[in-house]
C-alpha cells in the first residue's frame, strides 16, 4: 500500500492562525478580567500577569534573535546574556546621563549590542563549533565581571555594578500601555526575522549551518553572512535588553548579565522549535507563563521547566510548535479526505487514502 | 619571599584540581567527541553525595568520599545512556542536552541543600612551617593523591590494554573499529571514569573553597577553559593549560585580587584569536 499523499495545510489557514493568535494577544488585557473573575475585583493579580505576558514578549525577542544565530546559522551562542546586558546598561546610562526619548535611547541600546556583536564576530569567525560557544560565554563572563568590578557611578549606584534609574528610565504607570508596546516591538521584531530568514540572507545562513565548507564552495562569503548574523542577532537581543531596563527600572548584573538568561533564551528555543522563528516566541511565552504559574513551588518550577525542556529535546526535537503543526495538518487531512481527496486517489489510482474514510 | 613561598604552594594546588577537573572533560570529548556541558554539575554533585552520605547515614569521610566517587561513576554513564546516547549523531542537540541536563542538576541539588556553600571537613588536620608559610598537611595530601591519579591515569592510557583501546578511540574511530575495538562499551566506561574524577575534583574543591549548587557554573568554565587552551581532546596539552590558568590566577589572586577571573579569561580569549586549535591541538591527543 503506498503511502497517503502529503496534503499540504494551505498557506492561507497558517496565515489565519497567526492572525488568529494575534488578535489573541491584542485582546488578552480586556479578555484576562473576563476569564478570572479575581482578576476583577483583584487588579494587582491583573498587573502582575500583565507584566509576566511583557517579560514574556520581551524573552520571545531574545529568543528569536537566538534562534537567528542558533537555528538558522549553527552557531551556538552561550552568551546572548552578554548582547541583553549591554543593551540593558545603554538604556540606564543613557537614560540618567541625557533622558532622551525612550524610543531613541532602546534603539541605542540595540545599537550598542550590534557593535559588541561584531566585536565578538572578529574573533567568532576564525573559531568553530564549541570553541566558538566558549568565546561568547567567556566574553559575557568578561562583561559580567567587568561590570562588577568597575561598579558605575552612574545614576543611583546599587550594589555589584547596579545602576537604578528609576525616574529616567521610566516608561508608564499602565501595565496594559507597557504589554501593548512589548508586543508591538515583538511583533515587529518577530516580521523583521521572518522575512529576514526567508530572504537569501536566511538561505545563506542555512546553508552555513549545514554545510559550512560546501556553502564556501559555493561561492557564498561565509565570513561575510556569520559577521552580518552576530551584528543582527545581538541587535534584536540589545533591544529585548534595553526595554527589559524600562520595564524593570535599573540594570544590573543579576538582572541582566546573568548566564540564566542565555540559559533561558535557548531552552525556549529548544521548546518552540530551532529554526523557526515563530518557535521561539512560543517557547518563551510558554516557559513565562508556566513559571508564573508555578510560582508557588518555589525554584521546583525550573526543575519542572528544565526537565520539560530536555524532554522536548530528546522526545521532539524538532520542537512543540512544529508538532502542534503536523497534527494540525492531520486533523486538517481528515477533515478534507472525504470530499477533494476520494476523487483524487481515484483519479490518480491511489487507493490508500481513500480507504482511510 | 613568603608570598613567593605561598603563591608556589596555593598554585601548584590549585593548578592540579583545575586539571583533574579538565581531564575527564577531555577525555570523553577526545573519546566520544562530546562536549559534556554536564561536568561541572558532575563534580558538585559528587560532593554534594559526600555530604548526603555525612548527613544522613552519619558516615565518615572516607567512607562518604568513595561512596561520592563510586556514585558519580555509576551515574555519569546513566545519565549518558540517557540523555546523551539517543541522540548521539546530532552535535547541537547533545550539546544542548547537556547544558540542560547541568541546569536541571543544579536547581535539584539547591531545592534539596539550598543554594548555601558548604565547607567538607579536610582529609587531614594540622599543618607545617615551610619558609615561613604555614601549609596545612591537606593541601599537602591533595597535591599528592591529585598528582598519583594523574600518574595512575597516564600509566593506565599507556600500559592497559583497556586505557590503550581508549587511546587509540580518541585518535581514529573507524581504525579502532577495524580492530575490533568495542567502542560503544569502553565510551560508556570513559563516563564513568570521567564522572569519578569529576567527583574526586569536587572533594577536594568542597573541602578546599567550599562548594555550592552554582559553582558548578564556574567549574563547568574552568574545565572549558582548560581544555580548549590545551586542544581539545588533548590529555598533555590540559595538563599544560591546567598549570598557566591555575598559576595565572593565583598571581593575580595574591598580588591584585580586584581582577581575579578576569585575568584568566583575558589569557583565553587571546589565545583563542591566537592559536584557535589550542596550545597542543588534537593531533597530540
Amino acid at each position: 500500500m503506498s503511502r497517503p499523499r502529503q496534503l499540504r495545510l494551505p498557506s492561507c489557514l497558517w496565515w489565519i492562525g497567526l492572525g488568529l493568535t494575534l488578535g489573541l494577544l491584542l485582546a488578552i488585557p480586556y479578555l484576562l478580567p473576563l476569564l478570572f473573575p479575581d482578576m476583577k475585583v483583584n487588579p494587582i493579580l491583573l498587573r502582575r500577569w500583565l507584566d509576566t505576558l511583557t517579560v514574556a514578549c520581551l524573552w520571545a525577542i531574545l529568543a528569536m534573535s537566538w534562534d537567528l544565530l542558533g537555528g538558522y546559522a549553527g552557531q551556538i551562542s552561550f552568551g546572548h546574556s552578554l548582547f541583553f546586558g549591554l543593551g540593558g546598561y545603554t538604556s540606564a546610562v543613557m537614560s540618567v546621563l541625557f533622558g532622551w526619548s525612550p524610543v531613541l535611547i532602546i534603539a541605542l541600546g540595540g545599537l550598542v549590542a550590534a557593535v559588541g556583536g561584531l566585536v565578538v564576530a572578529a574573533p567568532a569567525l576564525r573559531l568553530h563549533g564549541p570553541y566558538l560557544s566558549l568565546m561568547t560565554l567567556v566574553a559575557a563572563l568578561a562583561f559580567e565581571r567587568l561590570m562588577r568590578w568597575a561598579k558605575p557611578q552612574i545614576g543611583i549606584p546599587g550594589a555589584e555594578g547596579a545602576i537604578l534609574c528609576i525616574p529616567q528610565c521610566f516608561l508608564t504607570f499602565d501595565a496594559t500601555a507597557k504589554y501593548y508596546y512589548a508586543l508591538g516591538l515583538m511583533v515587529g521584531m518577530a516580521l523583521l526575522l521572518y522575512a529576514l530568514t526567508r530572504s537569501r540572507f536566511g538561505l545563506a545562513l542555512e546553508a552555513i549551518r549545514d554545510d559550512e565548507e560546501a556553502a564556501q564552495a559555493a561561492g557564498l562569503n561565509t565570513a561575510k553572512y556569520k559577521t552580518l548574523a552576530f551584528g543582527m542577532s545581538a541587535f534584536i537581543a540589545g533591544l529585548s535588553g534595553a526595554f527589559y531596563v524600562y520595564h524593570i527600572g535599573s540594570a544590573s548584573p543579576k538582572a541582566v548579565l546573568d548566564l540564566e538568561i542565555s540559559v533561558q533564551a535557548i531552552v525556549a528555543s529548544v521548546l518552540g522549535g530551532l529554526g523557526t522563528i515563530f518557535g521561539p516566541i512560543f517557547g518563551a511565552f510558554f516557559f513565562k507563563i508556566t513559571e508564573e504559574y508555578l510560582r508557588l513551588l518555589g525554584a521546583l518550577r525550573f526543575v519542572v521547566l528544565f526537565s520539560l525542556a530536555l524532554g522536548v529535546l530528546l522526545l521532539v526535537p524538532g520542537g512543540l510548535l512544529a508538532k502542534l503543526r503536523v497534527q494540525l495538518r492531520r486533523g486538517w487531512q481528515a477533515l478534507y479526505t472525504p470530499a477533494g481527496a476520494v476523487r483524487n486517489a481515484q483519479e490518480t489510482g491511489e487507493l490508500g487514502v481513500g480507504r482511510r474514510r | 619571599m613568603g608570598g613567593i613561598v605561598e603563591v608556589l604552594i596555593l598554585g601548584f594546588l590549585i593548578s592540579s584540581l583545575y586539571a583533574l577537573t579538565a581531564l575527564g572533560f577531555t577525555m570523553i570529548f577526545g573519546v566520544a567527541g562530546v562536549l559534556n556541558l554536564a561536568h561541572g554539575a558532575f563534580a558538585m554533585v559528587g560532593a554534594y553525595l559526600a555530604i548526603w552520605a555525612m548527613s544522613a547515614w552519619g558516615w565518615g569521610l572516607p567512607a562518604a568520599a568513595a561512596f561520592a566517587v563510586l556514585g558519580m561513576g555509576v551515574l555519569a554513564p546513566l545519565f549518558y545512556l540517557v540523555f546523551v546516547r539517543p541522540v548521539e549523531d546530532r552535535p547541537i542537540i547533545v550539546f544542548l542536552a547537556t547544558l540542560l541536563l547541568a541546569v536541571i542538576l543544579e536547581q535539584s541539588i539547591a531545592l534539596t541543600f539550598s543554594f548555601n556553600s558548604r565547607i567538607l571537613p579536610p582529609l587531614w588536620e594540622g599543618s607545617f612551617t615551610l619558609l615561613g608559610t604555614r601549609i596545612s598537611y591537606n593541601r599537602v595530601a591533595a597535591s599528592a593523591i591529585v598528582l598519583l591519579i594523574l600518574l595512575g591515569l597516564w600509566l593506565f592510557v599507556r600500559r592497559a590494554r583497556l586505557g590503550k583501546a581508549i587511546l587509540a578511540l580518541s585518535m581514529e574511530r573507524r581504525g579502532a573499529a577495524l580492530v575490533g575495538i568495542p567502542a560503544r562499551q569502553i565510551i560508556l566506561g570513559v563516563w564513568g571514569i570521567s564522572g569519578a574524577l569529576a567527583a574526586i575534583a569536587g572533594l577536594f574543591i568542597g573541602s578546599f573553597f567550599g562548594i555550592s549548587p552554582l559553582e558548578e557554573r564556574l567549574l563547568l568554565v574552568i574545565a572549558f577553559s582548560t581544555v580548549v587552551l590545551g586542544g581539545l581532546g588533548s590529555i598533555p596539552g590540559s595538563l599544560w593549560a591546567a598549570f598557566i590558568i591555575g598559576y595565572s590566577e593565583t598571581i593575580i589572586q595574591q598580588f591584585a585580587p580586584e581582577a581575579r577571573g578576569l585575568a584568566s579569561l583575558a589569557i583565553l580569549m587571546v589565545v583563542l584569536m591566537l592559536r584557535p586549535q589550542g596550545l597542543l591541538g588534537r593531533a597530540a591527543a
